[in-house]
């Protein structure tokens, strides 16, 4: 357990140091179009990836950097991808907020609820190839009022899809508190209206977080079906960086991260219980600091695709003959 | 060489495809019982129902599904019950399947075939019969074919099935009983192939999908008055065949365009526009269009009957064409 929480401490330091380089970057104009951070949720992300196993799959929002580093995709293809250079993820081609890296079961997308679907499509897959993989979707609460939320919720309950649905309520969809878009009380009541188990869970709490995602999952791998799980959170960029956030009253983020700071909270649990010293901990946000720093720094930029190319990797028979393959860091 | 009708050569197409392949399963509205023009009648027996699978009416939920299941192993074959239904899920299909390969930069394929026959001609009215051919052929990353005979929806299909990437496969119901020879064993259409359907001095008629026997009716009207005329079937319209398109128009040096979906930036203006500079001086006469008025697809009745374009209209075109 204490090892397990000594990760989780480190893999949200990775994430909350990486946010934080990406936005003095971005502010300082150094990355291109937009950026959208997910500082203060770490615990989620975390929680739940680090529950998973080989094979199986996450789809992350839009706000999907997290996903991505817990699960092992490089910072420095990262970094590379958020340039929009060829060497990136996705040659640059998914910047900034679509990032997918096949070998590491990641899959981000932009539209809201959008990789709903496709999660939801991914398990029936494993399902009718009797494979043991469980795939994962983390949406927003603002996605719990699409459609495609609705009618995938619906059909893996029907068929007991190895499907885990992850809510992250942070509380504002776009600029937009949840409760101004719906009259249901917690966004877990809609799993149990179709038969499935459903939670609403303090996602500041990375311990928690994975203890129900790991059942989630094996429940999932065992056949037993579709879980949804809310998270409440906050996310503490808003909406996208840049975002003046002044439709949020000034107190509630102050004291929001005051007081539900996910790192903070694992971090005083951890010396409290004596499994790491306050050295302990500065020395994972140290490492997480200078893996963040050497992932950006010198970055080859000479990387760039044509216009062919561009039109070559659109469909699989031209993709066949690209050349511009990924190449090496 | 068998004659099949057009919907008998849709299941035999699916029964290859699901026997060769196992990772070829189909889903969508009713299709266990066969669908509602049975067009998967009798697959569940053989392939029974994960395979065949019903799923609730739900049209961007089930596309979308299948989007996931094709980037993790599957190759699915979605029906959409009315090519209109598919207004429901083009979020699904545009922002999802289309671009995923790009969007990853070539890491995810998406081998996803849509079914979505058109109610042209049916008098199912305004969201039961429409034709948008060019909708989708719009969008990079997709392909669309139009297939109008048995052996080209059999051999498009297959195709289809086995293509890496999303294919719309856009079929006719008024054709689901047009009867046809379809080559034995495996029988495959590439896509991205016109099919010159005959051959003519005179003019060229441009067709595709649920008008071709139109355009064949007219032909024949015009031949009785030695008026010889060559016929393109286009079949596939995402990757579009410039080159047989382009050296029919050039032999023949006249150009008609028939269509069933509505004129406003649609087909027709699609063609004459990419031949403009190919063709550059080399037509005799000014390309023309023959289209329905641009207005929703009216309900059954007289509306109706002025609506699509019949022989009579085709046969009056291309004597305009050839004044």
């Amino acid at each position: 357990v204490k090892d397990r929480a000594m990760e989780f401490y480190h893999e949200m330091a990775r994430i909350r140091c990486f946010e934080e380089e990406v936005r003095r970057r971005f502010r300082r104009g150094e990355l291109p179009g937009w950026q959208i951070l997910y500082d203060g949720e770490e615990a989620i992300a975390v929680g739940i990836c680090l529950a998973l196993q080989d094979g199986d799959q996450v789809f992350g929002t839009h706000r999907g950097h997290g996903y991505s580093i817990t699960k092992g995709v490089d910072m420095r293809q990262m970094a590379a991808e958020f340039h929009g250079y060829a060497n990136g993820i996705c040659k640059g081609l998914g910047n900034p907020f679509h990032i997918s890296h096949t070998e590491k079961g990641i899959t981000t997308g932009g539209i809201v609820g959008g990789t709903i679907p496709l999660a939801t499509g991914a398990a029936l897959a494993f399902s009718m190839q009797g494979q043991s993989n469980v795939a994962v979707t983390f949406f927003g609460d603002g996605a719990s009022n699409q459609g495609v939320f609705h009618e995938c919720l619906n059909m893996a309950s029907l068929w007991k899809l190895p499907v885990v649905y992850v809510c992250e309520n942070n509380g504002y969809g776009e600029m937009t508190p949840i409760e101004h878009v719906t009259t249901v009380p917690d966004l877990s009541d809609h799993g149990k209206l179709y038969g499935m188990p459903s939670m609403t869970i303090d996602g500041n709490d990375v311990e928690l977080v994975y203890a129900t995602g790991l059942e989630a999952a094996e429940r999932a791998r065992g056949g037993g079906g579709a879980t949804l799980i809310e998270c409440v959170t906050r996310r503490w960029a808003g909406a996208y960086e840049g975002d003046q956030q002044k439709y949020i009253p000034s107190d509630e983020m102050d004291t929001w991260r005051r007081q539900n700071d996910p790192i903070r909270i694992l971090g005083e649990r951890l010396l409290s219980r004596e499994e790491a010293t306050q050295d302990d901990l500065d020395s994972i946000l140290h490492g997480a600091t200078k893996e963040v720093h050497d992932a950006f720094a010198d970055l080859p930029d000479n990387s760039h695709l044509t216009r062919e190319d561009l039109e070559l990797l659109t469909y699989s028979h031209r993709s066949r003959r690209v050349s511009t393959e990924r190449s090496p860091m | 060489v068998k004659t099949l009708k057009y919907r008998q050569a849709i299941i035999e197409a699916l029964r290859e495809e699901m026997e060769q392949d196992e990772s070829v399963c189909i889903l969508g509205e009713d299709v266990a019982i066969g669908g509602v023009f049975l067009a998967t009648r009798g697959l569940v027996d053989q392939f029974g129902r994960d395979r065949v699978r019903d799923t609730p009416i739900c049209e961007a939920g089930f596309t979308g599904i299948s989007v996931g299941a094709a980037m993790f192993g599957l190759r699915p074959v979605v029906e959409i019950q009315f090519f209109d239904f598919i207004l429901l899920a083009l979020d699904q299909i545009i922002n999802h399947g289309a671009k995923m390969r790009f969007m990853s930069g070539g890491q995810h394929r998406v081998p996803l075939t849509i079914r979505a026959p058109s109610g042209a001609r049916m008098e199912a009215g305004g969201v039961h019969s429409q034709t948008y051919e060019v909708l989708l052929s719009n969008i990079p990353g997709l392909h669309v074919v139009c297939p109008s005979t048995p052996a080209d929806v059999k051999g498009l299909l297959k195709s289809a099935i086995r293509s890496d990437d999303p294919v719309i496969v856009i079929e006719s119901y008024n054709l689901y009983r047009m009867e046809g020879d379809v080559p034995d064993g495996d029988h495959m259409v590439e896509l991205g192939k016109a099919n010159v359907v005959c051959e003519g001095s005179d003019v060229t008629i441009v067709g595709v999908g649920s008008i071709m026997p139109t355009i064949i009716d007219a032909v024949g009207m015009l031949a009785s008055d030695g008026i010889s005329c060559e016929v393109v079937d286009l079949r596939s319209l995402a990757p579009l065949d410039w080159d047989t398109l382009i050296a029919s128009a050039n032999k023949t040096g006249r150009l008609v365009v028939a269509q069933d979906g509505p004129p406003h930036l649609g087909l027709g203006a699609a063609v004459v526009g990419h031949l403009s500079g190919p063709l550059f001086g080399k037509l005799r006469s000014a390309p023309k269009i023959v289209a329905p008025p641009h207005c929703p697809v009216p309900g059954p009745g007289p509306s109706m009957q002025i609506y699509y374009p019949d022989a009579e209209s085709i046969e009056r075109t291309v004597r305009i064409a050839l004044e």
